[in-house]
């Protein structure tokens, strides 16, 4: 108890000096706002290298006051979504710090809780359009006093993403770039590219989708589209009304959180040009030559490395697969196993890499895989960790069946690449899987095939 | 018809012996529920002979039908007293007593045609997955009389030639090459897949560069297949990677005389 009256005070203080400093915070509003309606207030407030923690609230005419808002460097403004509890966003302190870290930029987090804080979603969309305007005016403002509209970079959450779209069409897509976060869907699906965001609001238009099918948008609307584990559920968030309010927000915000860890540079995921995510689980879509010597776009921040063949291609749609929990990434390898089993068999594989006592697991789940003799099946095994030199591989085969008797798979010769690097496929002959025993062994580097 | 003589045994005997009375009266119940046929007509007679009675012992053995050992201690009470109301009181109690076990085995038989039908499932699908022959594993080497021959070399490190070697003639070659002679053909014979094509392994010569040994392998396959194993199976790859991957799984322990060096195994398919 001691120790908590400690720390309200300790906190308390800390504010008390904050605001001493005239630090700015975002506006924090309670359900009772978001029940009475808020009307649009748009507040600007500045982030710079020397005041990560410090926010300055901007003057939207009068620029000049602001020494520290420097518009020889680029700026990256953020903007939040809908608030249907007016409180502000959680992650407000993390991304001023990773966007910051990466770059030295004016940081402008858009602060339209006045606006977006409404129980009611259509008044908060009807703000969008207002707010867009509000920051075309800043914006143009900005460049009066020097700033170059293709070193604007907009980080736009939900209903941000087309308030960042609505900014870019009235800028006439001079801006460099930008990122929409599961840019939102209800009352935008199915709409005009005017009325949302599209490829020709900016120079450069990157999207990640989590929550295609609730708050999110399902259809591409950028350059190049990241559909996250399809887009649908995230692994981790819950899948049942029981766990209350994270149901409906879970997948919405993992986006952020993905995007976050891919400015954090905490690991790389490769993104995979594909029609569907079905076909991409089924390892059809593992060829990367299109993108030449980089191979595929890896998702988020760093994703500019390959814009000049992404705007040559036009709109490309992606996937890729995450963990539940940070870090994201998954490694993925293409299995190929052929078999010679005279009967077709159908199953599941479960594969383990082991190395200096560490363990990667990847589950081939998603469907039953069917094997032909002689015949390569091809497979995309995504393992949760990257193990940099792999010793011993485990491998399990499971039909599912309870009653059918206990089938074997007859291996011929199985390889696992790794899909990221350059590293030599690993090869293994002649594998007995019995049904659902796993069988360890000790990998070799396969020669060229000659089969 | 054994009711009838029943009663008319029951009313001789009964001031006389009101035990044997009890004694028949379980008797003739036993028989009631055996003897089904007769008992429809015997109730109609008794309907007639009884009306007077009926209705009060059947109140009297609605009230006690929940509690047996009520209406069996009741009963015995009657059975001294009126004999005329025990035997009927007995036989419609009796009646009622089959009618309720006759419901009981309703549903008893129901499920247990359902536990037999659902035993039946289960044993035969265990007995189908038990007599489940794997396709693979039923194989005529009678059959297998293409000859397929594959020779190379590997390196043995840890050797030291001498004259001796060289000549295949000698005790000691000919000892190190059954050495390693059963060393592959074990390593073959244990393959799954190569283990039923697999016919013999041999050493053709031990030759100077710390040692090499020349060796020669033969498969017999089946004509009608061997296209096909040639390409997969068969293949130089598949023939060359198994041994390969069973080198590399051996002791790390270098220093021992049959060491073979993983690297230095070479092989061809001989035409």
């Amino acid at each position: 108890m001691f120790l908590w009256q400690y720390l309200t005070l300790l906190l308390l203080l800390t504010v008390q000096i904050r605001k001493a400093q005239g630090c700015d915070e975002f506006t924090d509003l309670n359900l009772s706002h978001a029940i009475i309606g808020t009307s649009l207030k748009t507040r600007l407030l500045l982030y710079t290298r020397d005041t990560v923690s410090c926010g300055t609230l901007i003057s939207h005419t009068n620029m000049s006051t602001h020494p520290q808002f420097n518009f020889s460097r680029p700026t990256t403004f953020v903007i939040h979504g809908y608030r249907p509890t007016g409180s502000p966003p959680n992650w407000l302190q993390k991304i001023t710090e990773l966007l910051l870290a990466r770059k030295d930029v004016n940081l402008i987090v858009v602060d339209w809780n006045y606006g977006a804080a409404n129980v009611n979603y259509f008044k908060a969309v009807e703000n969008t359009q207002k707010a867009a305007d509000n920051l075309t005016a800043f914006i143009l403002k900005m460049q009066e006093h020097g700033a170059s509209l293709s070193s604007i970079h907009m980080v736009g959450v939900s209903l941000g993403a087309h308030v960042s779209g609505f900014v870019g069409a009235k800028l006439n897509g001079s801006l460099g770039r930008i990122t929409a976060l599961d840019p939102a869907g209800p009352q935008f699906t199915g709409t005009p590219p005017e009325d949302r965001l599209d490829p020709s609001d900016a120079q450069f238009v990157d999207v990640l989708h989590t929550d295609i099918d609730a708050l999110g948008f399902r259809e591409p609307l950028g350059h190049i589209d990241f559909y996250a584990n399809g887009g649908t559920d995230q692994p981790g968030c819950p899948k049942t009304i029981l766990s209350g309010g994270a149901y409906f927000k879970c997948d919405h915000q993992r986006s952020v959180l993905l995007f976050l860890d891919s400015v954090n540079q905490t690991c790389v995921s490769k993104a995979f040009p594909c029609s569907s995510y079905q076909e991409f689980l089924n390892g059809n879509c593992l060829n990367c030559d299109r993108f030449g010597a980089a191979g595929c776009p890896v998702f988020g921040y760093d994703v500019t490395d390959w814009r000049d063949v992404l705007l040559k291609l036009g709109q490309t749609k992606t996937y890729f697969t995450t963990n539940a929990v940070s870090p994201f990434c998954m490694t993925n390898y293409r299995m190929n196993v052929m078999i010679w089993n005279r009967d077709v068999r159908w199953g599941y594989i479960t594969v383990k890499l082991h190395s200096k006592g560490k363990e990667a697991v990847a589950t081939i789940n998603h469907k039953a895989v069917e094997f032909k003799k002689y015949t390569e099946t091809k497979l995309l095994a995504q393992f949760d960790k990257d193990l940099e030199s792999v010793e011993k591989v485990s491998l399990k085969f499971s039909t599912g069946n309870v009653f059918k008797p206990k089938y074997k798979l007859r291996v011929l010769r199985l390889r696992l690449t790794h899909l990221e690097g350059t590293k030599r496929p690993l090869c293994r002959y002649d594998i007995l899987l019995e049904e659902n025993k796993e069988v360890t062994f000790r990998p070799l580097l396969c020669e060229e095939s000659n089969f | 018809m054994e009711s009838n003589s029943w009663r008319r045994a029951s009313m001789d005997n009964i001031e006389l012996l009101p035990v044997t009375t009890n004694g028949n009266d379980g008797r003739v119940s036993a028989s009631n529920g055996d003897g089904v046929p007769s008992r429809n007509a015997d109730a109609t007679e008794r309907d007639a002979l009884l009306t007077g009675q009926s209705t009060t012992s059947t109140g009297q053995n609605g009230q006690m039908l929940p509690d047996g050992n009520a209406a069996e201690a009741q009963r015995d009470l009657e059975n001294t007293g009126i004999p005329h109301e025990i035997s009927a009181v007995s036989r419609i109690k009796g009646e009622l007593k089959e009618v309720i076990f006759w419901k009981v085995r309703l549903w008893m038989v129901i499920i247990f045609i359902f536990l037999l039908i659902f035993a039946v499932i289960i044993i035969s699908l265990a007995a189908c997955a038990a007599s489940y022959k794997d396709p693979d594993e039923d194989f005529d080497p009678s059959l297998f009389k293409v000859p397929r021959y594959f020779n190379g070399s590997f390196q043995l490190p840890n050797l030291v030639f001498t004259e001796e070697l060289s000549n295949l003639s000698t005790n000691k070659s000919q000892e190190l090459a059954a050495d390693f002679q059963e060393k592959l053909a074990d390593l073959y014979r244990s393959s799954p897949a190569l283990g039923r094509y697999f016919s013999k392994a041999e050493i053709s010569a031990f030759r100077n560069g710390s040692v090499i040994a020349d060796y020669q392998l033969t498969f017999l396959m089946p004509e009608e297949e061997q296209d096909q194993l040639r390409n997969f199976t068969l293949s130089r790859e598949m023939v060359y990677n198994v041994f390969r991957q069973f080198l590399y799984d051996q002791e790390p322990d270098e220093s021992k005389p049959m060491y073979i060096d993983p690297v230095s195994l070479i092989m061809f398919l001989t035409h």
